[in-house]
């Protein structure tokens, strides 16, 4: 074929862009054609040159956009250039990309809101807010810290945090921040000194994505009101804790179900609970009181209160049980405690012993009784004694006439001891009624203390010894009370040793000097001891034994040493007790010596003297000692005129003044029933005549006419009932002193 | 009314082809169920073999804004596409 060369030569040319086009010589006559053919051979080459680059172009834009989307590049054998149009990554990359805008631009959107929002609560929140670097520069920080930390006037930003808030070097190297640059982890201080301030602290890190710190948000909240509210709040409790403590009343409060909650130290005390055992326990179990006299139930004073709403007082018959059942009367009152708004929180039950209380009052009470059984026995005593006065003058008289040495005398002289015992007797019973003011005579007591003591022993089977002084002085005393004591002292020894024993009575005189032991004036005493050889006293007992009403024993009246003490007090004296347990007791007392000569109240009758001269009246409201006087007195000799009360008797005497036959002696009692006594009497007659010589007589000891009669206007005494020797030995002394005078 | 508890799966399965053609084969087919996808009317899952894609298309869905899911199955990976998804455990 002509052209075959030449077509083979375009064929090449159009397919490989490097081959040379084809020659006009090859074309022979169709160099015309080939012309045109070459023309549009290299522009294929250009178009397909454009297209090379077109695809490369788009190849690498898609890869770039592929790298942006985060994924591997196009691989050349993985998408060939024409599938790569047909597919359209950039198409389908940028549609991609409108949407990722779109979300970036709705998630911009959401963190601005959410900025706003932080702002707001940074600044919105009660404390202060400090954002610092991992180098402590404060990078952010909110209004509330400007507030807080005024004194620092530089700018904030990129200032160190140690500068703006702690200023302090020790404190710089314990910074919260530092711990949590070191930890990574949110360190809290709630008690945290910050120059003058006290704050509570939260740091918190803020990490990378590595996990390193690169800032910490620091939150400082001001707690120093806090600290000193509650400093004053815990000042007030102290306060009111030692308040608690310090009053006598005990204190519980419980919550509304009756819980105890608190309980002050006295509460402790008497209910035998301490405060931690008792916290959480109910009422009931702590503080266990009862009614005395309905002992089943205990009064549960929380309930009580609770369900009233009301105060609750129990001032009697309340009795609260310790824990070692120890059991004391006590007066309690109950209130609800109230909240700021008026609700029942509730109940403070403040209480205290009246046990001792209740005991002073019940002994008052006994002494009322007793005051008043006093003043009835002083009345029965007074006329018990005009009675014995009555038996034991006529007994005189009957031994006057008896035939002296026979039977008959000696048990008169029993018979007249016999009532001179119950004269004894009825001075007691005036010495406890109203403490009988002691009617003191000069008076040896040897014998007393003999005589009394063994009586008191009579058919005891204790042993009794005597070791009492030859040379013992006399002493002013009232014989019958001083008998009361020693019979007292003597009586107790007894009771201390009912298996036997020994009680030593010694008596001895004793000076003394100025004395801190015994409260007695300095002088000459008498020491009188009575020792057993008994259990001795109990070491709590011994301080209270001369109390009134206290006693040991069951059947006990707690009068006797009560009044002993009374009795020794009364003659000046001092009483005391010494006692070892297993080693007996010794009671001293100490009366003071006299100087007076003794006299001899047990003369007899006989001995008195013989026939006397001179006028008596006697005034008295029993007929019996009327008539007993008159007799005994006229068989003595004396002129004797008898009135019933003291008008008569004065009446008499003025009669008798103006007549020119005064009497020499008049003796009067001292009550006359519905009519004038010898205390008035005595100060009439003294106007009538200011020498008159009257000589009180009487059953009441205790009156005080009797104990000090020369300042009412006697000039003698003579308790009833008397025996008819002392009688006239009273009238002879007062008639001699007449004649001395 | 559609029942927006339970959008409409659209599966695409692209076992065979690695990135970036399943990602761009994913990203076409969001473009074309935006707004179905946005409205929750949609969810799409990609079955691919191709672990690199496994990181590639929840990397690029998230930035539009999709939750992800990837569930490994037998012998292929599934990947959940949707907003929200339906069910719990979203990346």
């Amino acid at each position: 074929m002509k052209h075959d060369k030449l077509i083979k030569a375009i064929s090449r040319a159009s397919k490989k862009t490097e081959a040379p086009l084809p020659d006009a010589k090859v074309a022979g006559d169709a160099a015309e054609l080939l012309d045109s053919i070459n023309a549009l051979i290299r522009e294929n080459r250009a178009l397909q040159c454009k297209n090379n680059k077109a695809n490369q172009y788009i190849r690498k834009k898609t890869n770039q956009l592929l790298n942006v989307i985060g994924t591997l590049p196009l691989k050349q054998e993985e998408l060939e250039d024409d599938t790569l149009i047909t597919l359209d990554p950039i198409g389908v990359v940028a549609e991609s990309f409108i949407q990722i805008l779109e979300h970036q631009r709705e998630t911009n959107k959401k963190l601005e809101l959410t900025m706003e929002e932080i702002k707001a609560i940074f600044d919105a929140v009660g404390c202060s807010v400090l954002v610092v670097d991992e180098n402590m520069h404060v990078q952010a920080y909110n209004d509330h810290a400007q507030r807080l930390f005024t004194d620092f006037r530089g700018e904030w930003k990129g200032t160190s945090c140690h500068q703006i808030v702690c200023r302090d070097t020790r404190l710089q190297q314990e910074c919260p921040f530092r711990q949590v640059l070191d930890t990574g982890q949110t360190v809290h201080f709630p008690d945290w000194p910050v120059r003058d301030r006290f704050f509570d602290i939260v740091a918190t890190p803020v990490k990378n994505k590595e996990g390193k710190v690169v800032y910490g948000v620091l939150l400082y909240h001001d707690i120093t009101f806090q600290k000193h509210a509650a400093a004053a709040i815990a000042a007030e409790k102290e306060q009111l804790a030692v308040t608690l403590r310090s009053i006598a009343e005990g204190v519980i409060t419980t919550d509304v179900d009756g819980h105890i909650v608190l309980m002050n130290r006295v509460a402790e005390q008497l209910t035998g609970w301490t405060q931690k055992e008792a916290t959480g326990q109910t009422s009931c179990e702590v503080f266990w009181i009862v009614d005395e006299k309905n002992r089943a139930t205990c009064i549960y004073l929380p309930r009580d209160v609770m369900s009233s709403g009301e105060n609750i007082a129990r001032t009697e018959d309340t009795v609260l049980i310790a824990r070692d059942g120890y059991e004391r009367l006590i007066s309690a009152n109950a209130a609800p405690i109230y909240d700021h708004d008026r609700e029942i929180v509730g109940v403070v039950m403040v209480f205290r012993d009246i046990t001792s209380e209740k005991r002073i009052e019940e002994e008052l009470l006994n002494a009322r009784r007793i005051e008043s059984l006093g003043i009835l026995a002083g009345g029965i005593a007074h006329d018990f004694n005009n009675l014995l006065t009555g038996i034991l003058g006529n007994i005189t008289l009957a031994k006057m006439t008896a035939e002296q040495g026979t039977p008959v005398v000696e048990k008169l002289t029993r018979a007249e001891k016999a009532c001179m015992r119950a004269r004894d007797l009825t001075q007691q019973l005036l010495t406890f009624s109203k403490g009988g003011a002691p009617v003191k005579k000069t008076a040896a007591i040897t014998d007393l203390l003999k005589e009394t003591a063994l009586f008191a022993l009579r058919g005891s089977n204790v042993q009794c010894h005597f070791e009492i002084a030859d040379d013992l002085s006399p002493a002013e005393i009232d014989e019958g009370q001083i008998a009361q004591v020693i019979n007292n002292l003597v009586i107790n020894a007894d009771q201390a040793m009912p298996d036997g024993g020994i009680i030593t009575v010694s008596a001895v005189n004793a000076k003394i000097r100025n004395s801190k032991r015994l409260p007695l004036k300095p002088g000459r005493y008498l020491q009188i001891t009575v020792q057993d050889t008994g259990p001795g006293i109990d070491p709590d007992n011994i301080d209270k034994i001369f109390d009134p009403y206290f006693s040991t024993k069951k059947t006990g009246s707690g009068l006797g040493l009560a009044s002993c003490y009374a009795i020794i007090k009364k003659h000046d004296g001092y009483i005391h007790v010494e006692s070892k347990k297993n080693q007996g007791a010794t009671f001293t007392f100490y009366l003071a010596a006299s100087n007076a000569p003794v006299l001899d109240y047990r003369e007899d009758v006989h001995e008195a003297g013989g026939e006397q001269t001179g006028r008596i009246l006697i005034m008295d409201d029993e007929e019996m000692i009327l008539e007993l006087s008159r007799e005994l007195l006229s068989i003595h000799g004396f002129d004797v005129a008898v009135s019933t009360d003291g008008k008569e008797a004065i009446a008499a005497y003025q009669k008798a003044l103006q007549e020119g036959n005064p009497f020499d002696v008049v003796i009067m009692d001292l009550t006359i029933p519905g009519g004038m006594g010898g205390k008035e009497a005595i100060q009439q007659l003294r106007v009538i005549d200011p020498t008159v010589k009257a000589i009180v007589s009487s059953g009441y000891s205790m009156d005080a006419a009797m104990a000090d009669f020369a300042s009412h206007g006697f000039v003698a005494v003579v308790p009833k009932p008397y025996k008819a020797g002392t009688l006239l030995r009273v009238i002879q002394e007062v008639l001699s002193a007449d004649d001395d005078s | 009314m559609t029942d927006r508890s339970k959008p409409k799966e659209i599966l695409i399965d692209t076992r065979g082809q690695v990135c970036p053609s399943t990602l761009l084969v994913t990203l076409q087919h969001l473009n074309l169920q935006k707004n179905a996808l946005r409205n929750g009317l949609v969810i799409i899952k990609i079955m691919t073999d191709h672990r690199h894609s496994t990181a590639t298309i929840p990397n690029a869905v998230k930035n539009m804004g999709y939750d992800v899911l990837v569930t490994k199955q037998k012998g292929y990976y599934e990947i959940l596409i949707g907003l929200p998804l339906p069910s719990q455990g979203l990346t």
